[in-house]
Formats: C-alpha cells, sequence, structure tokens
C-alpha cells in the first residue's frame, strides 16, 4: 500500500547526477530537483520565547512531483512553503529553487524568480477584485511585460475547464470557480514550481475534490512540480508523495499509492492523529 | 495599456464613492485656487486699464508723479529736448455718466474717459481715424469725437448733444465725429478739444499729460534720461501713474484668496493621504498576492502612485471646470456693485497661462505628493500579507521625532506671527497648521483622555473603547484631525476676516458719516473717475432753507518720505459740526481746530502706520508747488477714506499748495425745527444740475451700504462652505477604515454580548472624540490665523478693528459635532450590522 522514500541523504547519493548536490547554485538541469532545503531553520523570539518553527528540516522536489505536506497546527508546515516561495527568510540553513540559492538573492531578483519560476495557490484565492478571469490568470505575464499574455491566460483558463466564465470578475465565481482561476494564473507564467497553501481550505468538499484532482494533474499532465500543504488527509491522498511534519521537523516522508485512506494510516503510524 | 494604469483605474472604478468624494476634495481645492486665480488678475487689469490711457501711437508719456495736473509750459521743455519729434499737451480725467434707475447697471456705461486733446497735433499722437463725421477742428469749442460703438451703447448719434457733470454742474457737448476703432470695455473714452476739456475739470491752463513722439532715429533710453533730467523728479516718464492704493486693497485681496486656496489644497492633500491610507490598509492583501506573483516593490508603489496621478487630473480637470463656472458667477454678481459703487466696468473673465500652470501643478502635485508615503508603505507591503488571515493592527507608540519637528516648527511659526511683519506673519500662520499636523500623533493619547472625559459623560462604556482605539493608531487620527483643524481654522478665519471687515466699515459709517444729508460723488473711492464741484455747490445748499452747517470735502494727491498719500481738504470749524473722525489714541476733535492754525495736518490710520508719523512731528509734503514742512497734528480716519493712504489739511492749506477747490463730496444737517421733506425737495432741485452727485440721506446711505455688504457675505460664505466640505470627508475616510480594519473586533464584540446600538455609539463616540480634537485645535489655529489676516490687511493699508468672531467660534463647534455624528452615520450603521459569523472569520 505504501513505501518508505529513502531518507533524503540517501538520495543525494542515489543521485550524483544531481547538479546542486555538489556546490549548489548552478542551474537546475532536467532531472535535477528543483527544491532543495538544506538544514533549513526559521527561529522566531527569542530566550524564552523562542520558538523553532522549523528546525534543520532537509527536503527535496523532483521534477514532476505532486508532494504534499502535513501536520498538525504549529508544526511548520506553511512557514517551509513560504521559505520555498521566497517569501520568508530563514534564520540559517539554505533554500534551492530550480538552481537558484533564494537565500542569497535581493529582493528584485526574488520578485523576478517568483514571477516566471513559481506559482502560488493560496487558501482565499486572493484575486484582484476589480480584474476579470483573464487579467487575474494573465497578472505574472502582464508584470514580467510579456506580449500574448491574454492569449496564453486564455488557454490556461480553457485548460482548468473555465472557458466560458473568462471575462467574469472574481464576485460572479464560486469558490471553486475562483481558485481555478488562480490555479490558472499560478501556471500562466510557465514556472517549474506550483506552491498551494491549504488551497482547499476555503472550498467544499466537491470543489475541494475537483481541486486536487486539478492539482494533480498540473504535476502528472502538465508535467509542474506542485508542493501543496493541506490539514485534510483525504486532499493530500491526491498528491503522489507525502511529508509529514511536526514541531519544526520531518518526521515522515513516503510515496503514496492514491488510495484516499493512506495519508490517515501514515499519520496514525506517525502518531500525528 | 500600462498594468499599473490599468489597475488604477479599474480600483478607482471599483469603488466609485469613495474615488468620487476624494476627487471631489482635490477639485475643491483646485476651483478655489484656479477660480480666484482667475477673478483677481482681471480685477486688476481692469483697474489698470481704467487709469491707463490707450496711448496710440505716442512713444513718450509725462505726468506728475502725484498724478496732479501741471502747468502747460512743461510741453515746451519736453518739445526742446533732443529726440522728440513732438509733443503736445493732454487733459485726462474720468467723469461719471449719470445711470438710469430703469435699466440694469450691468448694461450701462457708468463712466468716460474724458481726454482734452491739441486737435492740430492730435492725429499725430493719438490714432483717430474717423469713420463717420469729422476730427476735431483748431477752433471747436465743445464737441466731442468718441469710437462708433460707444456712442452706440450711449445711444448718441453724429449732432446728438452728450451731457458731463463738470465744476459748474454740466456741460452739453456736440457729438461731430465717430471714430472706426471699437472700444475696449473698461477703455470707454471721449476726444474733445483741450480748452474744452480744461474748462470741463476747472483746471485752468494747466493740463495732466505731454504726449511725444520721437525722431525717427532717437533712442528711447536715452531720450527719456534726458526729458527727466530737463524736468526733475516731480515727474514720471513713461507710463501714466497709477492708483497704487487701489491696486494694494486688490493685493490684499490676492493673498487672503490665495492663502484660502492653498488652504484647501492643503486639506485635499491630507485627505488624500488619509484616504490613500485606508485604501492601502483595505488592499493589504491584495498588494501581498501581487508580490507573491512576482510584483516588485516599486511596480506596486507605482501602482498607488498612478491611482493619485488618476485621481489628480480627474479632480484637476474638475476643479478647473468648477474654478470657470465660479469666477464666472462672482463676475456675474459683482459686475453690478463694480459698476455701480467704483465705476469701473469689469472685463469678461480671462485666465493667464500661469494661472492654469499653478492650478495643473498644485492640483495634480498635491494630489501624487500626498499618495506618496502611503504609496511607499504599500510598497513595503510583504508577499505574506497575501497567506495571513487578517492584517493585523499595529498598536504603535508615539511619533518621536517628527513630533519635535513640529514643536520646531510651531516656535518659528509663534515667532513669525510675533514679528507683525505682513509676510512673516502669512507664513508663520501656515507654519502653525504643519507645526499642528506634525505635533498630533504624539499627543492625540492626552488629548484622547482629555476629550475622552466629555465624550463618556454621553457615551459611558462606548466612550472609553472608543477613546482607546484612537490612541491604537495614532497616526491615523492625527490626519483626521489636521483635515478637521485645516477646514475648520479656514472657518474660523475668514469669518474673522469677514466680520472684521465689515464690522469696521459699519462703525466708520456710523461714527464718521453722521450728517443728516450727503452728497456724493459717483465713484467712492474719492480720487477716482470723479469730478468736483465748484463753490456754487456748496454755497447754494448752504443758503436752502432749514439747512445748518454744511462741510465739504476735497481731493490731492501728494507724497510723504517717497510714500503715496491721498490729501483731503477739510474745513476744520464746519467738519466737526456735521461729522468726524475716528481719533486715534491721544487725538481729539481739538487736533482738527489745530488744522486751521497753517500748515497741520491729520494723518489717516494706516498712513501713520505706513510712515511712522507722531503727534508733533515735523514732515515734508511733495505737493505739485514743491515740497512744503507740515506738522502732524494727530491720527484719525473718516469712513470713505479709511482704505487708502490719506492726510486730512485745512481746505486753505489745500488750496495754497495743491491749487485745489473743488468739493468732491458734501455733507450737511438740517436744523431742528425745518420739514424734512421740503428740505430735501429744495435739495434735489439743486442737485439736478450736477449729474454727478447723488443726494443721500445718512440712513438711505447707510441702508445701501449694509444691502452691498449683504450680497458680499453670501459669496464669502459660499467660499467658506466650499472649505468646510473636505473635512468631512477626511472624517469619513478615517472612520470607515477604523471600522473596517476592526472588523473582527467588532463581531468579537457582538458575540459577547455588545448590541447593535452599543456598537453604534462606540464608533460614534469615535468620530465625536476625532472631531472635538479636530474643531478645538481648528478653532486655535483659526483664530490666531484670522487674526494674523486682519493685521496683515492692516499692515498693507486696509484697516480694520479686530472682531473676536464669536460667531465663527460659535459656528465651528456646531459645525464640528455636527460632521461628527454625520461622519459617523454609515460606518456605524455597516459596523453594527457586521454578520457576526462572518465577522469573526473576516478574512
Amino acid at each position: 500500500m505504501w513505501r518508505r522514500r529513502p531518507a533524503p541523504d540517501a538520495a543525494r547519493h542515489v543521485a550524483p547526477d544531481d547538479p546542486t548536490a555538489g556546490g549548489g547554485g548552478a542551474a537546475g538541469a532536467a532531472g535535477g530537483a528543483i527544491v532543495r532545503t538544506v538544514a533549513l531553520t526559521k527561529v522566531y523570539g527569542a530566550g524564552d520565547n523562542e520558538v523553532r518553527a522549523l528546525d534543520g528540516v532537509d527536503l527535496t522536489v523532483a521534477p514532476g512531483e505532486f508532494v504534499a505536506v502535513m501536520g498538525p497546527s504549529g508544526c511548520g508546515k506553511s512557514t517551509l512553503l513560504n521559505m520555498v516561495g521566497g517569501l520568508d527568510t530563514p534564520t540559517s540553513g539554505r533554500v534551492f529553487v530550480a538552481g537558484a540559492d533564494l537565500t542569497t538573492l535581493p529582493d528584485d531578483a526574488l520578485t523576478e524568480l517568483r514571477r516566471r519560476r513559481i506559482g502560488f495557490v493560496f487558501q482565499f484565492f486572493n484575486l484582484i477584485p476589480v480584474l476579470d478571469a483573464v487579467e487575474n490568470a494573465a497578472l505574472p505575464l502582464t508584470l514580467d511585460g510579456a506580449s500574448g499574455a491574454a492569449e496564453t491566460a486564455t488557454e490556461w483558463l480553457t485548460r482548468v475547464g473555465l472557458a466560458d466564465r473568462l471575462r467574469n470578475r472574481p464576485d460572479e465565481l464560486s469558490g471553486g470557480q475562483q481558485q481555478r482561476v488562480a490555479v490558472a494564473r499560478a501556471l500562466a507564467a510557465d514556472p517549474a514550481l506550483v506552491l498551494a497553501d491549504e488551497p482547499t481550505g476555503n472550498l467544499d468538499s466537491k470543489s475541494a475534490t475537483e481541486i486536487a484532482e486539478l492539482l494533480r494533474q498540473v504535476a502528472a499532465e502538465w508535467h509542474r512540480s506542485v508542493l501543496m500543504v493541506t490539514h485534510d488527509p483525504r486532499i493530500a491522498s491526491y498528491a503522489e508523495r507525502l511529508v509529514l511534519m511536526r514541531d519544526g521537523r520531518i518526521v515522515d516522508d513516503l510515496v503514496l499509492d492514491g488510495s484516499r485512506e493512506a495519508p490517515l494510516r501514515a499519520m496514525e503510524r506517525s502518531g500525528l492523529l | 495599456m500600462n498594468v499599473q494604469l490599468t489597475l488604477a483605474w479599474r480600483y478607482l472604478r471599483g469603488r466609485g464613492l469613495r474615488s468620487a468624494l476624494t476627487t471631489l476634495a482635490v477639485a475643491l481645492g483646485v476651483m478655489l485656487i484656479f477660480g480666484l486665480g482667475g477673478v483677481v488678475p482681471t480685477m486688476v487689469e481692469t483697474f489698470t486699464r481704467s487709469m491707463m490711457s490707450a496711448s496710440g501711437k505716442v512713444d513718450l508719456t509725462v505726468t506728475h508723479r502725484l498724478g496732479q495736473p501741471f502747468a502747460a509750459d512743461v510741453v515746451d521743455r519736453v518739445a526742446r529736448t533732443s529726440g522728440v519729434a513732438l509733443a503736445t499737451p493732454e487733459v485726462e480725467q474720468a467723469a461719471p455718466l449719470p445711470l438710469k434707475r430703469d435699466v440694469p447697471v450691468g448694461e450701462q456705461v457708468a463712466s468716460v474717459a474724458v481726454v482734452g486733446v491739441d486737435p492740430a497735433a492730435a492725429a499725430r499722437v493719438r490714432d483717430l481715424a474717423v469713420g463717420a463725421g469729422r476730427a476735431l477742428a483748431v477752433d471747436d469749442r465743445d464737441a466731442a469725437i468718441l469710437s462708433a460703438d460707444l456712442a452706440g451703447r450711449l445711444g448718441l448719434a453724429l449732432g446728438d448733444p452728450l451731457v458731463l457733470p463738470s465744476q459748474v454742474g454740466r456741460t452739453t457737448f456736440t457729438v461731430v465725429g465717430l471714430l472706426a476703432a471699437a472700444t475696449v470695455p473698461g477703455q470707454e473714452t471721449v476726444f474733445v478739444p483741450l480748452r474744452s476739456a480744461q474748462d470741463l475739470f476747472g483746471l485752468g491752463d494747466r493740463i495732466t499729460a505731454v504726449q511725444s513722439t520721437l525722431a525717427p532715429d532717437a533712442d528711447r533710453g536715452a531720450v527719456e534720461d534726458a526729458v527727466r533730467a530737463t524736468l526733475g523728479d516731480d515727474f514720471t516718464v513713461g507710463g501714466l501713474s497709477g492708483n497704487s492704493s487701489l491696486l494694494a486693497s486688490i493685493e490684499v485681496a490676492r493673498y487672503a484668496f490665495t492663502l484660502f486656496g492653498l488652504f484647501a489644497m492643503a486639506t485635499a492633500g491630507f485627505i488624500i493621504l488619509n484616504s490613500f491610507r485606508t485604501v492601502v490598509a483595505e488592499r493589504r492583501r491584495d498588494i501581498g498576492m501581487l508580490r507573491a506573483v512576482g510584483a516588485r516593490r516599486r511596480t506596486v508603489t507605482g501602482l498607488f502612485l498612478a491611482e493619485s496621478l488618476l485621481q489628480g487630473v480627474l479632480g484637476t480637470a474638475l476643479g478647473m471646470g468648477l474654478g470657470y463656472g465660479m469666477a464666472s458667477a462672482l463676475f456675474a454678481a459683482m459686475r453690478p456693485i463694480f459698476e455701480q459703487v467704483l465705476h469701473v466696468s469689469l472685463g469678461p473673465v480671462r485666465f493667464e497661462p500661469a494661472t492654469y500652470v499653478q492650478a495643473v501643478v498644485l492640483g495634480i502635485g498635491i494630489t501624487v505628493l500626498a499618495a506618496v508615503i502611503p504609496a511607499r508603505a504599500a510598497g513595503r507591503v510583504t508577499p505574506m500579507e497575501a497567506l495571513r488571515p487578517q492584517a493585523e493592527e499595529v498598536y504603535r507608540a508615539g511619533a518621536g521625532v517628527r513630533a519635535w519637528v513640529g514643536v520646531g516648527v510651531l516656535i518659528a511659526a509663534l515667532f513669525g506671527l510675533a514679528t507683525g511683519q505682513s509676510a512673516l506673519v502669512g507664513l508663520g500662520a501656515v507654519l502653525f497648521l504643519v507645526g499642528i499636523a506634525l505635533v498630533t500623533p504624539a499627543i492625540v493619547h492626552p488629548l484622547a483622555r482629555a476629550a475622552g472625559h466629555a465624550v463618556e459623560l454621553a457615551f459611558a462604556r462606548e466612550g472609553a473603547i472608543a477613546r482607546s482605539n484612537l490612541q491604537r493608531n495614532p497616526g491615523r487620527s492625527a490626519v483626521t484631525v489636521s483635515a478637521v483643524m485645516l477646514g475648520l481654522a479656514s472657518i474660523v478665519a475668514m469669518v474673522t476676516v469677514v466680520q472684521s471687515i465689515f464690522a469696521g466699515f459699519t462703525s466708520y459709517i456710523d461714527r464718521s458719516l453722521s450728517a443728516d444729508y450727503l452728497v456724493i460723488p459717483s465713484s467712492i473711492v474719492l480720487s477716482q473717475g470723479n469730478v468736483a464741484a465748484g463753490p456754487a455747490l456748496a454755497d447754494e445748499i448752504a443758503h436752502t432753507p432749514g439747512i445748518g452747517p454744511v462741510a465739504t470735502l476735497r481731493v490731492a494727491r501728494g507724497r510723504l518720505d517717497g510714500l503715496d498719500a491721498q490729501v483731503i481738504g477739510i474745513d476744520p470749524d464746519a467738519y466737526g459740526l456735521v461729522a468726524g473722525l475716528e481719533w486715534a489714541d491721544g487725538s481729539s476733535d481739538a487736533t482738527l481746530a489745530q488744522l486751521a492754525s497753517g500748515r497741520w495736518l491729520i494723518a489717516n490710520g494706516i498712513f501713520a502706520g505706513q510712515a511712522g508719523l507722531t503727534a508733533g512731528e515735523a514732515v515734508t509734503l511733495d505737493t505739485p508747488n514743491g515740497r512744503r514742512t507740515y506738522h502732524v497734528a494727530g491720527v484719525g480716519s473718516d469712513y470713505l477714506n479709511a482704505k487708502v493712504a490719506t492726510v486730512y489739511v485745512s481746505q486753505d492749506a489745500l488750496a495754497q499748495d495743491f491749487n485745489v477747490t473743488g468739493d468732491l463730496l458734501l455733507m450737511a444737517d438740517r436744523t431742528p425745527a425745518a420739514d424734512p421733506a421740503s428740505v430735501e425737495a429744495s435739495l434735489r432741485t439743486i442737485l439736478a444740475d450736477y449729474p454727478g452727485f447723488s443726494l443721500y440721506s445718512a440712513a438711505e446711505w447707510r441702508d445701501e451700504q449694509l444691502a452691498t455688504f449683504d450680497q458680499t457675505y453670501v459669496m464669502f460664505y459660499g467660499l467658506i462652505a466650499a472649505l468646510a466640505i473636505p473635512s468631512l470627508l477626511a472624517l469619513l475616510n478615517t472612520l470607515a477604515i477604523s471600522v473596517l480594519a476592526r472588523t473582527r473586533e467588532i463581531g468579537m464584540l457582538r458575540a459577547v454580548g455588545a448590541t447593535r446600538r452599543q456598537v453604534r455609539r462606540m464608533v460614534m463616540a469615535e468620530s465625536l472624540l476625532l472631531s472635538v480634537i479636530g474643531t478645538v485645535f481648528g478653532v486655535v489655529a483659526g483664530l490666531l490665523l484670522g487674526y494674523a489676516l486682519v493685521e496683515a490687511m492692516q499692515t498693507i493699508g486696509w484697516p480694520m478693528p479686530y472682531i473676536f468672531p464669536w460667531l465663527g467660534v460659535l459656528l465651528t463647534l456646531v459645525v464640528g459635532i455636527v460632521f461628527g455624528v454625520l461622519a459617523a452615520l454609515v460606518p456605524a450603521r455597516s459596523a453594527s450590522r457586521l454578520d457576526v459569523v462572518a465577522a469573526l472569520h473576516h478574512e
């Protein structure tokens, strides 16, 4: 039903062609990891109030891989996602995305990386209320000054099943539809990595399933890596790999087989329930 | 289109009402600046035009420096100067035309400039191409030519009689020619032979100007210097000398108006600042998302600047449109007053290029500038905001450095106010407001506590929550307080000035024009546009049965210590019987008697201030007949000349040193036993021969003046309203954001048992607290500013007592509190109607 993934260290030895393995920083060729974190640590507060949100996390995500991250509240899963997305800076350790060391990039370069290499899907959709579906989906391209932004956005909206809602504003769309627009936006700039933070947290169960299925499609058919944080074991089951966290550490890392119950059992085994 | 502009435009449209209100604030400021920018220069130009002659082919004009008539031999002296081809004498003076009662004043010609020319030489210095009839001939007496369109407006044809007021009552001219060139409004001119003009105005052989043309190869500058050397410094070579005191009054008005315009713009600036803070707070999540999907900091900052630019452009365009409308409306309202009272016709509203530039630069500039701080703050929003469930409000401490800068600015402001120099006083007043705006964030805390006690009397527990809400975000509270303060300070200051002006005038009327009958010339600015009456008029009035003492005023121009002054001749004995001066400290009616003892003078308030005169001092007065030494008897003013630099001398001295014997204003008392109706009838019969004068009973005159004041009041209160509305918008904005930012908190209050009514009262109390603080500051700042403006106007030459604006303060307090309630209505309603569950889960 499930099998344990080799430990990250082992993975590194197994894959000697990984270009980030040596010194890190060089561009990630096809077949190399899209995301790699090394001893990633984030500490909030100081002294007695010190909270270690992340405590030496090593995580690798391969191209086209759909990884779900689960764990109880405060386990550090959202913090991990923010670090990988270049939204927050670590206290120590390093983050490589598509070969670039995020911890050394200045703000503008980081912004550009987010715009071109990373797509975001948020819990609250975060669409601009005054723009329609096409304009929202085209935003990363428009910000990049790219030509043909609307055409690309329309194409992606069609793929996520919104061909008939192209000119509707967010307030005219259902929650599930809004999240589809967000997914189209995340994909519009042709990123290598899509980060999803509780993408189904604000949706009814039917819409949630549809979005989970869509994200699976993003990885399996459109070959983007997807890193998703979720509370919902059923949603996590759509991923091909599950990372479980507690108290800022990875406690388990396993390959899923598509069964809806697999994540729940894994959590039970790790004592997370 | 650029992504920032697209987004900016969409956001603006997306929240239509707030955008409209903010844009309106900008538009109102621009309206004041642009509209007044059109009114004041047009007024200045109107006066200048009415004072300057249209010189035609004239190369050089020589006039007396005091604007007085002078001996004709000056013509020969100019003609003999090398480089001068031709010199010819002229007499020019304005003559009022009688107004018809049944025709609207705006459609009548109130006065004409009568120009006496030498018929033999006129065609060579003036553009006098005759279209119909003939030119003036050398042997013409009482013949006149004027432009065809002016003749049309006066209802005259060739051969018709033209009646002009004169030294002896009136003189009838015959229209012999019509000029082809059209008349520019304000330059209505009638040309008559020199001799006739001299008779008309009682000048004898004297003239008022020498017009000359230069030899073809002559150097203009060299000739001017040569003429100056020949004539000495009693004469002005070049343009005619303007009526500087009247222009000074207009300059005061311009100064005040510009200040109010800047006030309105500053208020608008605070509103934009506040509005954009609101917007940035509302959109933290949008901004965070934009940053997350790859917008740079400067892209986000640019988005907000683009939004402010759009608003600035829209507001400025709208404001300029409104300003044009306001200027037109003001002109329509003022035109009759101008023509009736001053006998000057106003031209159409005209805007100078500089006015456009000023409006555009200030309108768009201030809008964008005010958005810079919020826009930069927006750029600093981290992408993490997109992931946060709620934008947390930070409990911020006092303002630190800024407050100390504010204290420094306040000290500088008080220093400026204390100097008493008009420019520094004005600057001080503005600095005072800036200082308060800077200091406010630091003192909102104690202020909220102090004002809170008052509010808590009415609102009990809700008041306490409201108070701590204000203290939680002193920056935002301070901006609102500043906007309210600016708006209300303008009201207090404006009411102070308006009341001071009118109270001053009313008291002058009551005290200095106390005679039973007044015989008043067409223009109440005595030295302008009037034709004096010879001694016969006063004689006739004095011999009318039932008339007691008669006093007259005569006017000349002089110069003292380099300062121009109007010199008024009075009969020291008679004047005290029928009228009186408003005495300054140390002077009394005994001072008046002193004038009889030779070369003594009384200075009016402004002039004594300008020239620094003290009683008993010996001064040198420049007269048309040379320099004369006078002694200062004391300081006192009358109503008509209160706003013009004036000295009073005896009529004997005026005749001896200024050659003036004509009466410009006559005052008479009735004997106690006389029948008012028959006395008035007799006087009317006498005055029928003097179309340049009108007879008023003192009561009639007073009523007429007060009616004029009322019209002006309406205009001023319109302006005041335009200034006050923006502060309401500011208050509304702040409350809306504070409700929005606390949605979750309000949900919690409701969940733990606060009633809708309590929530509503909490928001209401917060609004009242803000407006009470803003109102108190506004009143204090407005009182200072009003005092500074009154002082400034006094210094520049518009004397008025400082009237404490009880009405203004009361009005402001009422407006402040009403605004506080009004601004809270909408946010309080929406706060109390929040869905508790939704609010608790507010994103």
